[in-house]
């Protein structure tokens, strides 16, 4: 086949919702809609082109409120567009939010035959495929429960084993993916990527970077509602995942700077950490991250945050304590994260068995770690905490979930989340033996 | 050549979407109708769990179908021939307590589908926002349910009436005429209740006065021809009561229908449905964002 025939083709779609005060005002708009006005506007989509192609998939990346929902609510015809025009080829299925189309009264097999025949299959052939669902699905007896007595794990798991076993032509996929334990997001995945090799098309909405760049072949990045950037997903994730943790940085609210009290021996200041307190940044503020410097050891200074794989990292943290704070239970900490949010280095003095000196208020502190890179080429978030440790227990003097955004480069490919140096010795060839045929 | 991996697939279906009409069709005259014969499997998939759930967890499961309406024969029997047998003939008190029942099982189907139709769609945001989903069939699938009840009432009814009058008179041939202007009618009505119930809320609750109101407005409690003559083209506009009084002249009076109210009947139906449908149509593509 020389080309494939487009699957969906969008133009200039958009979506305006629109506000009304009482719900009695959207009644009167549809009816006499032509002359007067009872609703407020705002656009959550706007100007969407799309062009996909038998067997592609296209991700789409965004932050919360971004429109991606919205887009795939579209395209799945659950919800009208207000402008534009999309032409969607082929069966179409849907798996929007957790369990989509599932009635939380119907029971698990119920469910299963209802999207059979919603995807157009006939009941004959959903019936011939039910125990292929219930086996790929892995939830038991639960079949024949009631979905709302479901787990968000036994969930999805239906969910997805009614889309793996009678796959649709075009699959919409939101956020689905994540959900449920490691071994069945590697079936789903395989199920996936066989279900792409045959043919189907697939549009994924997800915060998995990871997902977005081994099933998608380009990416489309949202941002209120409009694309903000497009093409190959490994790039469009990248930027978007520097942009996102830049945002974070952004706004440079100055925390008041207590008088700087001279303590200890003078020492060069690291960087300031500017990180105001919000979603990103909590604690009871006794003592707080002001500083902290990120180089590999060895190295000329490279721009801030970017790290060479298999370098020596080290980090160094200043804490300013503004109250007294006693040894005991002191511990610092840091935690190096990938964008699926998996800790993937973490490293507390406490648990390390280094004893912190009390602190008196105003008095500085600084910490220097250092420890082989291990991480792969990617984006990382580096975590800072400032905790004291009862027990099982931490409570946080000072938590700063993106301290900074680590850039890691590196010239191997690696498909494993971290890389460690690898000893690997090889004999030299064994003299040949009788091969029994 | 497309590539399947699974049992027979559909036709390709190309669903168009713009601001102004749903994917799978325009309104017109036969877009909804082949939209909703497409949505057969899940209408007959969606009715069937219906007809279970109603008794779902009792002791007698679907047997209830049966048991109900001849426990309410029973309980007609005893209030119009024993407790309460003023108004009514001595020798007419069993064929009243017939001709009252076969008017509450004509009646029930009606009632029972549109008085859950306000919820019908309402009652499902899942299958309106996250799913690909044909709407209409969410109150034909009550219908279903309904229609399914109201024929084993009728089989009780018509075995009631061989036990108390004898062998059906020959015009009995005439009931399956009565059948699809009933389901039309019904059908109708739902959709557009269910329709207006997405946007009103308070038709779930007034629903049931309303039908209350339509069931005295119908010749169940009495007969037609017991109403004064000048009220009676009032009453004649309501399609429930031609059908109703169609259906006690051909299994018990024994004469045939009158061909050309039949003949209206059908028609009023068949328009009913069809405003019903492209209404509810015309309604559903504002449901996502109500719900």
């Amino acid at each position: 086949m020389s080309s494939e025939p487009a699957v969906l083709v969008a133009r200039g779609l958009g979506k305006c919702y629109r506000t009304y005060a009482r719900p009695v005002d959207r009644l009167k708009q549809a009816l006499f809609g032509r002359r007067r006005r009872w609703f407020r506007e705002h656009w959550a989509l706007r100007d969407i082109d799309l062009d996909l192609r038998r067997g592609e998939a296209l991700g789409i990346i965004g932050r919360n409120g971004s429109g991606k929902s919205t887009l795939l609510q579209v395209l799945a015809g659950t919800l009208p567009p207000s402008a534009g025009r999309a032409e969607v080829r082929g069966r179409v299925g849907g798996l929007l939010e957790l369990g989509s189309g599932f009635n939380p009264e119907f029971t698990g097999r119920e469910n299963a035959r209802l999207q059979g025949v919603l995807l157009g299959f006939e009941p004959g052939a959903v019936e011939a495929k039910m125990a292929e669902i219930e086996a790929f699905a892995e939830i038991g007896g639960f079949v024949d429960e009631p979905v709302k007595t479901y787990s968000s794990g036994m969930f999805v798991r239906l969910a997805f084993a009614v889309q793996a076993v009678l796959p649709p032509e075009v699959l919409i996929v939101d956020e689905a993916l994540s959900v449920g334990d490691a071994a069945f997001q590697i079936k789903c995945m395989t199920r996936m990527r066989q279900l792409l090799d045959q043919g189907m098309t697939m549009i994924l909405a997800s915060h998995d970077m990871a997902a977005v760049r081994s099933l998608c072949g380009s990416a489309i990045w949202l941002d209120g509602g409009v694309v903000r950037a497009r093409g190959c997903p490994r790039e469009t994730t990248a930027s978007y995942v520097r942009w996102l943790f830049g945002a974070d940085e952004a706004p440079p609210a100055a925390p008041p700077p207590a008088a700087p009290r001279a303590a200890g021996v003078a020492r060069a200041a690291l960087p300031p950490l500017v990180c105001p307190p919000g979603p990103g940044r909590w604690g009871s503020g006794e003592a707080r991250v002001v500083g902290m410097r990120l180089s590999a050891v060895g190295r000329p200074p490279a721009p801030h945050g970017t790290i060479a794989h298999g370098d020596r990292l080290r980090l160094e943290v200043e804490v300013r304590a503004e109250r007294d704070v006693p040894a005991e239970p002191f511990s610092l900490a840091f935690s190096l994260r990938n964008v699926r949010g998996l800790d993937l280095i973490t490293y507390a003095t406490r648990e390390g068995g280094v004893r912190l000196p009390a602190l008196a208020a105003g008095q500085t502190l600084r910490a220097t770690f250092e420890v082989d890179n291990i991480l792969p080429a990617g984006e990382y978030g580096l975590v800072l905490a400032v905790e004291q440790v009862f027990g099982d227990e931490r409570r946080y003097l000072d938590f700063v979930e993106h301290a900074m955004l680590v850039r890691v480069t590196s010239t191997v490919r690696t498909f494993s989340i971290v890389a460690p140096p690898v000893a690997c010795a090889v004999s030299a060839p064994a003299p040949a033996e009788a091969v029994a045929r | 050549m497309t590539r399947s991996n699974t049992a027979a697939p559909a036709p390709v279906r190309v669903a168009i979407i713009t601001p102004e009409r749903l994917p799978d069709g325009g309104l017109g005259l036969v877009p909804p109708w082949r939209a909703l014969w497409a949505s057969r499997h899940v209408i007959a998939e969606l009715g069937r769990r219906q007809v279970r759930v109603r008794h779902r967890g009792s002791f007698l499961g679907v047997l209830w179908t049966l048991v109900h309406p001849l426990l309410l024969l029973g309980v007609y029997t005893l209030v119009f021939t024993v407790l309460l047998p003023y108004g009514v003939e001595p020798g007419r008190r069993a064929a009243f307590v017939l001709e009252l029942f076969c008017g509450l099982v004509v009646f029930g189907v009606f009632a029972e589908t549109v008085q859950r139709a306000p919820t019908a769609v309402w009652s499902n945001p899942n299958f309106v926002k996250k799913a690909v989903f044909p709407l209409e069939a969410l109150p034909v699938a009550d219908l279903w349910a309904s229609a399914f009840a109201g024929a084993v009432n009728f089989l009780v009814l018509m075995a009631a009436s061989w036990f108390v009058a004898g062998p059906w008179p020959a015009s009995a041939l005439w009931l399956p005429a009565f059948v699809p202007p009933l389901l039309l009618a019904t059908a109708g009505v739902a959709w557009i209740v269910a329709a207006l119930g997405v946007y009103v809320r308070d038709l779930a609750v007034s629903i049931g006065v309303l039908v209350t109101a339509l069931f005295f407005l119908t010749p169940i409690v009495y007969r037609l021809d017991q109403v004064p003559a000048t009220w009676r083209p009032l009453l004649e506009l309501n399609p429930l009561a031609g059908l109703v009084d169609g259906v006690r002249t051909v299994l018990f009076a024994g004469s045939p229908p009158d061909p050309g109210g039949l003949a209206l009947a059908w028609l009023l139906a068949a328009l009913l449905a069809h405003v019903g449908l492209v209404a509810f149509r015309a309604a559903r593509r504002g449901f996502a964002d109500v719900l």
